[in-house]
This record gives structure tokens, C-alpha cells and sequence, in this order.
């Protein structure tokens, strides 16, 4: 009897591994040889929200990408395309008033029609809200000529407003009647017009989210998966090992676990400079530290640090050295700013010395220590500038609510923003550090030839949009504003499966998910 | 039986108001504003003023306390800082994948390391060298690295089991065991080889007292004197091994979720902790006593039922 009962544990325990082994390790997506009919990415952290007024940007787009069809789009070679409006354009020539058609036939996934009061009530929500992007709506106006159409005014001229109507910023993602309705659901649901709907039955909130077809989408053909899957894991080397067994399709790299997939062809792996890592020289008044007021110490912090060495240090093969706020390949970078601050620790102490600083300075700079590539980098400078007699007095913080609060307290000088800024056209990168009512600029600095140059910027046209983008970035270079070290890249790593997977030129943002394909 | 465990269920209490208002206090010191985290550097500061007032974190740290252990009482352990969801829910819908993991860890450990461990006690000085050393070595090597190499090998090379993820049992019974096979093995090894080194000196030990002396002799099969009469006598060691390795499962699930991305408590509380997401790891924190408390309280019973003493003492 007991031998029996022995045996029949025996076989439950092998069957159960049978059971195991034959559900395992089957790919629900990029495994197959017909490659992904189901798309699934890793991400490493959850979304904060998914409402739109919320939700923080960058690769959370991912989630908010399928659901939430926005008014434009940036197409892969840089302009901005149709989306849930067909026709845009500024009205008249002063850069402030911005006029979008909205396409025909366009219903939200709940079945009503979309209009232009809709578009408006969303935007007027989106204001109210604290996401990344909801600054840049808060002195927008609007008026609806017709039920098709919108006229967005700005309080003062912006040569790119369309860009406001695109994913990255979030706003143009317009958000149904019944979830303006009931504000509260739209954290946990989905109330757009986009080609697919969150359906949270088959997800769980934190650990994957599950996107279906939308069937009131208004363009069924470019509806390309079955599902739409955005997976939380943390550990980008259990994304990786999901990645190579065919679990998921597609995910962000670190420098760290980058390397580890170079030469599988079956993975792709793209990257882009896509911020810039380095000081925001806050104190440009001198108020906390004087040296800083003096545009000469400012430039010998530029010239005495090595940033090829710093940027190989930390980066690797996944950064590129800057000396200016913008990175190569955007809209306001300047090959004359590129070249204004060699590393020259000599001409460093020299100014210094002129500026009446030969015995060096004490900066206190806040940053945060949760990123560790920004640690490496801000010891990496502490110790070049430590050579010339400028001491950084570094202050940790260890997340992102206790950097705020330092950098609020205006107790120091220069700040590290982790994981940094850019990404964008030059009118959006600099405004929030350089202008005088910028959110990175505490301490309220106002600098006049900053503000003419990002005025003529801002009223120029088309044609001259480009060269008043390099105008500013050199008067902000030339004046020393900031001390840029590092552009630093995304990576993205996918199934080499799917195609259309792209950074759009003079973005950061990858193209929609949307959008992608399989062979 | 039953005053033991009504007696250890009225202690629990004392120390789970410990423990949260250690924990509280502690989150207290944590630099950096939750609100801040929330909101982003975008906020006004209206709208930074209403969500420290909805969160109470305009008072006293005292007051704080004293609201989230009322609210506690009633069953409300508040909502996460970022998804807005009910903590209570959070916990509800993660805990049975850390359940899942304890129990089947412990399950394989016990099976595995209780046979290891009578094997090598009647086996000669030879086997028990090797025993030693294997031992050994399945302690020393940390289980997120045994973790990694199953992942390399049975994940990505064989493609047996996923290298990710978690299917409820009621979606698919035989995608949730394939699942758990390589998390389990993982956190099962370290206590493997800690279950089978009790249990064979406990045999040992057992094995040269009188009475099994007396079973020898009186003919009685040897297999029978090792598995139904010195493995009983074994039973306090193991029981108390089997008890403390539970508990040491608990936390290390925060690392084997981790490496195999499962939604359970683990990972809640690694998220948790680095979004500064307060009310989450407060009930998480008072999870993970509740589950040491439970664990204590199953050994409690399992001594009593074995050693009569106990009940009477």
C-alpha cells in the first residue's frame, strides 16, 4: 500500500513537470517562425498613471501609445504628420495662433463621435494636470470656429507648436467625453481614440499591461497586432533573457546589458543620443557662489574637464562627449559651440586666476544618487575640477522627490538632472533652464542675450528657424550657461522581426508602437 | 493546543503595532517628499499643497501614524502613492504568487533534503565527505546566481520553462507550474542542502539511541526503523529547520521575483521602495510579519502535535 502510494507521488511529481516543460518556455509572440502576431514589450517600471494628465514620458509612451491616438504624429523622417487631425498650420505669421482640422469619421474606442468641443475639454483637463508636458499647455488658449476645427493661441510666439500636438508631449492625446466624466478611472483605464483599448481584464496593474483592437478605430488596416502586451521588469537582465528566449519583443538597454546581445541576429539593437548628462549651472547670478556670477569661471569649468575621457568612463560605446546642451543630429546643434571648449586644464586655472580665483572655488551641487551613471559622471567631473582648484561639494539625493526638494531650496549652486534633458527642438530643450521663468532655473536668473535670442527664435519662421536655433545654443555655449559633458544614448534592443522600429530624426522618442510591423 | 495558539495569535497583535509604527517612524527619516516624487518638478505649488494635504503629510509624524493605524483597524491600509490602487488590493492580487513560492520552495526542500539527509546518514564516511562538500556548496552559492544559470541554461538555451513571468493557475495549470519550476528550484537549493545536513546528524544521533538499538535487534526491517521510527525521533530539529527556512524564504523571494519578474510581493516591495511609494511598503511590511508570524505559529502547533510536552508545559 505505502510503495503504491509512493508510486503515485512519483508519477504526479513527473507528470507535473511534463506539464511544466510542455507549457514553458513557448514564445507568445517573437519565438515563432512567422514572426509576432502579438506584440510585447518590457519596460522597467509601471506607469505612474494612465491618464494622460499625469503620466510621465519618455518609454511610458509605450503605454499610452496604443490607446491614445493623438491630434498629430512625427513621422520617421522628422515632420510632423496626420493623426486624429489632417490639416494643421499656424494662422498668420506670428507664430502664436496654431489651427488643426479634425479628420472625418473619427470616434472615440466608446463609439461617440469625435469633435472639436471634445478636443478643447481635453485640453483644458490636460492644463490642470502636473505630467512633464502639462507646462507648456498651462498659456495656451483655445477656440473652436467650427465643430471640426481648433485654434489653439499661445500668449507668445512658438515656432513649434504642432510639436505639442505629437505623443512625446502627451496633450494631443485627447481624452474622451465619458472619461472627462469620471476623472478617476482615467488612472486605470483607457479613454481614447487610438487603434487599440487597455483591457484590464487580461492585464494586472504593475505587471503587465494588455492592449485589444480597437473596432471603432477609424483606420482598421493599420491595426497590425492582435495584442499589444507592455510587461514591468525591473531587471534588465531578466528583460534580456526574455528577449532571447522570445518572451518579449522589444526592450530598453542599459550600457551594461547592451553589449551581451552584439552579434545575435536576432536581435536588433538601435542608439541614439538622446540627452545631455552634465551641470545645470544654476547660480549664473552669483548668489550662492560668486565665482559663478563671472561668465570667466564659468568657462574655465568648460575647459578643464576631459569629456571623451569622462564619456568613455561611464558610457562606453553608448555616449557621445558635448559641450553644449543639444546633441549632434537636433535641431539646434552648433558645429562652432562643438568646438568653443577643448579640454585645456591650463587655460582653466588661467581664467580663474584672471577672474581673481587662482585659489579656486567651493560649488555645492545637488544630484541624484539613484542613477548610478549620473554618480559616476559627477565624481568623474568633481575630480577633473579638482585639478584646476574648483571643489564640488556633492550632495546625494536618493530619489527623485528628495532631488526636487534640494534643488527647491536653492541652496546650491549647479544641479545634475538625471537622466537629463534633450531630446527635443531647441526652443523646448532650452526654455526650462535658461529663460527666466524656466522650472530648472531656480534662482530666477534673467539673462538678456539669452532672452533676445530665444525671442528671435521664437518668432522666426520656417527658414529662419533653423539658424535662430543655432544662434541660441551659441549664446548659451559662448556665455557658459551650463557645463554639458555627455550625450548619453536610449538603446533599444527588439526581435529582428518587426520593422518600422525607428528614432525619428531630431527625436528621442521612438517612432509609435503602433506603428510597427512584422515581416 | 488551543490556548498555545490563542495565546501566540493575542502576542502577534503587540508586535504588528510595533512593527508598523517602526516602519512609519523609519519612512519618517527617509529624505525626499513623496508628494514631490508624485508630482514631478511640473507641479504648482497648489497642486504640490492639496496632495500633502490628502496624503497628511502636512502632519505631525504622530498624527500620521495614529490616522493610518485607525484606518489600518477598519481594514483600509490606504492606496499606492503612484497607481492610486487600494494596498490592500495590491497585496490581495500579488500574494498568492509569493505564497506559491514559499510554500512550493519549502515543499522541495523538505522532500529533497530530508531524503539527502537519511541517505547520507547510513551511508558510509565516504558519501558523507561528499555530502559535505555538496552541502556546502548549495549553501554558500547565493540563489540569484543559481537563479541566472538555470535562466541560461533551461530558459534561454533549452527554452523547457520561461526565463519570465507568472500565469495564474486558473488561466493555464500547466503554464503555472512551468513557471514556478526554475523560481522554486532557485530559492529550494540554499534550504536543500541546510535541511539535509540537520536532518543527518539528527539520524545520526537517533539512529545510536537505546531504542532503535532494541528495533535492530527484535528483526525489524532496517528501511522500516530508518523512515517510520528514527525519522519521527528527528522530527524537532527538522521542524524547527523547516520553520526557520521559511522564514529566511520570505525575504528571499524579493530577489527571486526579481530575476524571474514575477508579480508577487518581492517585486512590489523593490517598486515600491524606489518610487518612495509609503503606503505600499508600509503593508507590505506588515505582510511580511504576518506571513513570519503564521510561520511561527505552524511550528508552534507542528512541535506540540510531536512532542506531548509541549501541550502540557
Amino acid at each position: 500500500m505505502k510503495r503504491r502510494t509512493a508510486l503515485q507521488a512519483s508519477i504526479c511529481v513527473v507528470a507535473t513537470l511534463t506539464l511544466a516543460a510542455c507549457g514553458g518556455g513557448q514564445s507568445t509572440s517573437g519565438g515563432g517562425s512567422a514572426g509576432p502576431v502579438d506584440l510585447t514589450i518590457a519596460l522597467s517600471s509601471a506607469p505612474n498613471s494612465l491618464d494622460p494628465s499625469q503620466v510621465a514620458v519618455g518609454p511610458f509612451l509605450n503605454y499610452m501609445d496604443p490607446a491614445y491616438a493623438t491630434l498629430l504624429t512625427r513621422k520617421p523622417d522628422g515632420n510632423l504628420g496626420a493623426g486624429l487631425a489632417d490639416k494643421w498650420g499656424y494662422v498668420g505669421k506670428k507664430n502664436t495662433k496654431f489651427e488643426l482640422r479634425l479628420r472625418k469619421g473619427v470616434k472615440f474606442a466608446d463609439g461617440t463621435p469625435l469633435t472639436a468641443a471634445d478636443v478643447v475639454n481635453s485640453f483644458k483637463y490636460f492644463q490642470k494636470g502636473s505630467g512633464p508636458a502639462a507646462a507648456w499647455f498651462r498659456p495656451l488658449t483655445f477656440s473652436t470656429p467650427d465643430s471640426s476645427t481648433v485654434v489653439v493661441t499661445s500668449p507668445t510666439p512658438n515656432p513649434d507648436m504642432g510639436t505639442l500636438f505629437t505623443p512625446p508631449y502627451m496633450g494631443g492625446a485627447i481624452v474622451s467625453p465619458a472619461g472627462l466624466k469620471a476623472p478617476k478611472k482615467l488612472a486605470s483605464t483607457t479613454f481614447g481614440a487610438g487603434p487599440y483599448v487597455y483591457d484590464a481584464k487580461q492585464s494586472v496593474s504593475g505587471d503587465h499591461y494588455v492592449y485589444v483592437p480597437n473596432k471603432n478605430f477609424y483606420d482598421q488596416d493599420a491595426i497590425h497586432f492582435k495584442k499589444i502586451t507592455v510587461r514591468v521588469m525591473p531587471n534588465a537582465n531578466s528583460q534580456v533573457q526574455a528577449l532571447k528566449s522570445g518572451q518579449i519583443d522589444l526592450m530598453y538597454g542599459t550600457p551594461d546589458v547592451a553589449p551581451t546581445v552584439k552579434g545575435n541576429k536576432a536581435i536588433t539593437t538601435l542608439q541614439k543620443p538622446t540627452t545631455w548628462a552634465g551641470l545645470f549651472l544654476l547660480d549664473r547670478d552669483g548668489t550662492v557662489v560668486k565665482g559663478l556670477g563671472d561668465e570667466r569661471v564659468r568657462q574655465a569649468l568648460n575647459f578643464a574637464v576631459d569629456r571623451s575621457a569622462i564619456t568613455k568612463a561611464v558610457y562606453g560605446d553608448y555616449g557621445t562627449p558635448v559641450s553644449q546642451p543639444q546633441m549632434p543630429g537636433y535641431d539646434g546643434y552648433s558645429t562652432a559651440a562643438a568646438d568653443m571648449y577643448p579640454y585645456d586644464p591650463a587655460k582653466a586655472k588661467k581664467l580663474l586666476k584672471e577672474a581673481g580665483y587662482a585659489k579656486g572655488l567651493t560649488i555645492p551641487v545637488n544630484y541624484g544618487s539613484f542613477d548610478p551613471s549620473t554618480t559616476k559622471m559627477v565624481q568623474a567631473v568633481q575630480g577633473q575640477l579638482a585639478k584646476v582648484g574648483v571643489k564640488l561639494k556633492l550632495r546625494a539625493a536618493t530619489n527623485f522627490g528628495g532631488w526636487i526638494n534640494d534643488l527647491l531650496t536653492k541652496k546650491y549652486a549647479a544641479t545634475v538632472l538625471s537622466p537629463g534633458t534633450g531630446g527635443e527642438a531647441n526652443f523646448y530643450a532650452q526654455q526650462p533652464p535658461f529663460t527666466k521663468t524656466g522650472i530648472m532655473n531656480v534662482f530666477g536668473v534673467a539673462d538678456p542675450d539669452v532672452d533676445a535670442a530665444y525671442a528671435r527664435l521664437a518668432a522666426a519662421g520656417p527658414k529662419a528657424g533653423a539658424q535662430a536655433s543655432v544662434d541660441l545654443t551659441d549664446v548659451i555655449v559662448r556665455k557658459a550657461l551650463a557645463l554639458p559633458v555627455s550625450g548619453t544614448d536610449t538603446i533599444v534592443m527588439y526581435n529582428s522581426k518587426l520593422r518600422g522600429v525607428k528614432f525619428p530624426e531630431g527625436g528621442a522618442q521612438l517612432t509609435s508602437n503602433t506603428l510597427w510591423t512584422t515581416s | 493546543m488551543f490556548p498555545i495558539i490563542l495565546r501566540r495569535l493575542a502576542l502577534s497583535v503587540p508586535l504588528l503595532v510595533i512593527v508598523s509604527a517602526i516602519t512609519f517612524l523609519l519612512e519618517s527619516f527617509v529624505p525626499g517628499d513623496p508628494a514631490r516624487t508624485v508630482l514631478g518638478i511640473n507641479a504648482t505649488q497648489e497642486q504640490y499643497d492639496a496632495l500633502r494635504a490628502a496624503m497628511h503629510l502636512d502632519q505631525p509624524v504622530v498624527v500620521q501614524y495614529w490616522l493610518y493605524l485607525r484606518d489600518a483597524v477598519r481594514g483600509d491600509l490606504g492606496n499606492s502613492l503612484f497607481s492610486g490602487e487600494s494596498v490592500l488590493g495590491l497585496i490581495g492580487q500579488r500574494l498568492p504568487v509569493t505564497l506559491a513560492l514559499v510554500i512550493g520552495g519549502t515543499v522541495v526542500a523538505t522532500v529533497v533534503g530530508v531524503t539527502l539527509g537519511v541517505y547520507s546518514a547510513t551511508r558510509g564516511r565516504v558519501s558523507r565527505r561528499v555530502f559535505d562538500v555538496v552541502s556546502l556548496l548549495g549553501s554558500a552559492v547565493p540563489n540569484f546566481w543559481i537563479a541566472l544559470v538555470l535562466v541560461a541554461v533551461f530558459a534561454v538555451e533549452f527554452a523547457f520553462f520561461p526565463a519570465t513571468g507568472y500565469t495564474p493557475f486558473a488561466e493555464s495549470p500547466g503554464q503555472w507550474a512551468s513557471g514556478l519550476v526554475l523560481p522554486v528550484i532557485s530559492l529550494a537549493i540554499g534550504g536543500v542542502a541546510f535541511i539535509s545536513k540537520v536532518t543527518r546528524d539528527a539520524m545520526l544521533t537517533t539512529l545510536g539511541l537505546d531504542h532503535i538499538r532494541t528495533l535492530r535487534a527484535s528483526g525489524i526491517r532496517p528501511t522500516s526503523i530508518i523512515w517510520k521510527h528514527a525519522l519521527r525521533g528527528c522530527g524537532l530539529p527538522v521542524v524547527t529547520t523547516i520553520g526557520l527556512m521559511m522564514i529566511t524564504f520570505i525575504p528571499g523571494t524579493i530577489l527571486i521575483e526579481n530575476v524571474f519578474t514575477l508579480p508577487g510581493l518581492g517585486t512590489t516591495v523593490v517598486d515600491a521602495t524606489n518610487q518612495h511609494d509609503l503606503p505600499v511598503v508600509q503593508g507590505l511590511t506588515i505582510t511580511f510579519t504576518v506571513m513570519v508570524i503564521v510561520v511561527n505559529l505552524l511550528v508552534d502547533v507542528l512541535y506540540s502535535l510531536l512532542n506531548p510536552k509541549v501541550r502540557t508545559e
